[in-house]
């Protein structure tokens, strides 16, 4: 028996969490090494003296105290214990602790005799941070790609493969940002962006980045590995048209904008699909997961050619080939996209073909 | 919290009611040091109405009695129900207060 304790007693000393026990009358029975280190507490300083002593006349946070309280409370609804995440400052530094109280009772019965309260915590800072961080990322960077880069599947080589492509602008948004005040502008592409990403979004693509009031979005490895990327960017092409009454009355709410200006205020979208490289671009001061290669660049210039052409949602022949089945397609042009030796031709994607 | 007072003899004698915790501890701390300021120096809480009480709440009280000892003064708690006196032993807090079991035990100990 004696032995046994013994052995207790060394495999609590050694653990990683802290660990602190108190008896019926509240003194200190246990405070292992870690458990000092933890809360900044000399353990042979603690050890022997009243949990109301040490962790009252300490500044520590009453979040702490109120945790091993409630591991008394609770006792009396029949609870084992509580287990919650806290914020300590030890020295000035910021720590997150998972801290769990249970009362410890002779036995394993509810009605075994009360021996005391056990304090089991650990620092759990570095996984509150990576949360918060990743937390701060999603709203700048698709949580998708977050996810990769925390998984470290960016350090691995640039991929190469077939991917869609697309680029959404706003129309006459220069020349509208120049009557409008600066927070009208801001609000203006937020409520822009916000609609018009959604469809993105909802047909699995990734945001790559939003330039001023462009959007730019991807369908393809590693995120999205389906072959029907092309597919999917029409469908989020039109979805995205078809939001744009409710950007109208969204944007008349919130700016108040004439009828006058509300009818100009329209998109435009371009969808290359092709051979693509995804991976890592940037210097050690800033990164960016992208997408490069000359389908990046075709898919620009759709969406531009769309003001020569008097269309709206403009894509190149190996979009229209890998999504023609499902979509109408009207050939625009045969053109020579720059930078490419032979001539292309191009077309609108009009709507979704009807079931019939 | 309601928070009750009287003066037996020459004791001050506080009874809160409900919880005290963080969020009205302050409330309950001005209270009773508002009357300390105004000479009174022999303090009972009656804690038969607490039903709850937090560490904000020990905190006070522990501070209470720190500013009474140092002035000659005397806090003392009563009426306690189980599960707050078992708080108050298992934290080790009856170690260093005085505690009595009903009010007249307490105003004769202070």
């Amino acid at each position: 028996m004696a032995d046994e304790i013994e052995i207790h007693r060394r495999i609590i000393a050694g653990m990683t969490e802290g660990v602190i026990t108190l008896d019926l009358e509240g003194h200190i029975t246990t405070f292992n090494r870690a458990a000092g280190q933890l809360l900044g507490i000399d353990p042979e300083g603690a050890k022997g003296q009243t949990f109301a002593e040490v962790f009252f006349a300490e500044n520590l946070s009453d979040e702490f105290n109120d945790l091993v309280l409630r591991a008394i409370y609770d006792d009396e609804n029949d609870e084992s214990g509580d287990s919650a995440e806290i914020h300590v400052n030890v020295g000035g530094e910021h720590r997150n602790l998972l801290v769990s109280t249970t009362l410890l009772r002779d036995g394993e019965e509810q009605d075994g005799r009360k021996i005391g309260v056990i304090v089991v915590f650990s620092d759990v800072s570095e996984r509150y941070k990576r949360k918060k961080l990743k937390k701060l990322f999603n709203r700048y960077v698709d949580p998708r790609i977050v996810e990769l880069i925390l998984a470290g599947g960016t350090d691995q080589r640039a991929q190469r493969g077939a991917m869609s492509v697309l680029f959404c602008d706003l129309q006459g948004f220069t020349s509208m940002s120049e009557h409008l005040a600066p927070e009208q502008v801001i609000d203006l592409v937020n409520l822009y962006l916000g609609q018009m990403s959604t469809p993105v979004l909802d047909q699995l693509g990734i945001i790559d980045k939003y330039i001023g009031d462009a959007i730019m979005a991807f369908w393809g490895a590693p995120f999205h590995t389906g072959g029907d990327h092309a597919r999917r960017a029409c469908a989020a092409a039109l979805a995205q048209r078809a939001r744009l009454d409710e950007l109208r009355l969204a944007l008349k709410d919130a700016l108040g904008l004439d009828q006058e200006r509300l009818d100009r205020i329209d998109i435009r979208v371009g969808i290359a699909t092709g051979d693509v490289v995804a991976g890592n671009v940037g210097t050690e001061i800033a990164t960016n997961y992208t997408v490069l290669g000359d389908t990046v660049n075709v898919a620009a210039r759709l969406e531009a050619a769309n003001k020569q052409h008097g269309t709206r949602i403009l894509v190149n022949e190996a979009t229209a080939l890998a999504a023609g089945g499902e979509f109408e397609f009207r050939e625009i042009d045969l053109v020579s996209l720059h930078g490419r030796a032979r001539q292309e031709r191009i077309y609108e994607l009009l709507a979704a073909k009807s079931a019939s | 919290m309601q928070i009750t007072t009287e003066k037996v003899d020459t004791t001050f004698v506080v009874i809160p009611a409900g919880r005290l915790d963080s969020n009205n501890a302050t409330v309950f701390e001005k209270t009773v040091t508002d009357f300390v300021r105004n000479g009174e120096t022999r303090v009972v809480v009656d804690l038969s109405q607490i039903e709850y009480i937090s560490s904000a709440g020990l905190r006070v009280v522990l501070m209470l009695v720190k500013q009474l000892k140092s002035g000659n003064g005397s806090l003392v708690l009563c009426g306690m129900k189980p599960s707050i006196r078992e708080v108050f032993d298992i934290s080790g807090f009856s170690k260093i207060l005085q505690i009595r079991g009903t009010r007249a035990e307490a105003l004769a100990a202070g």
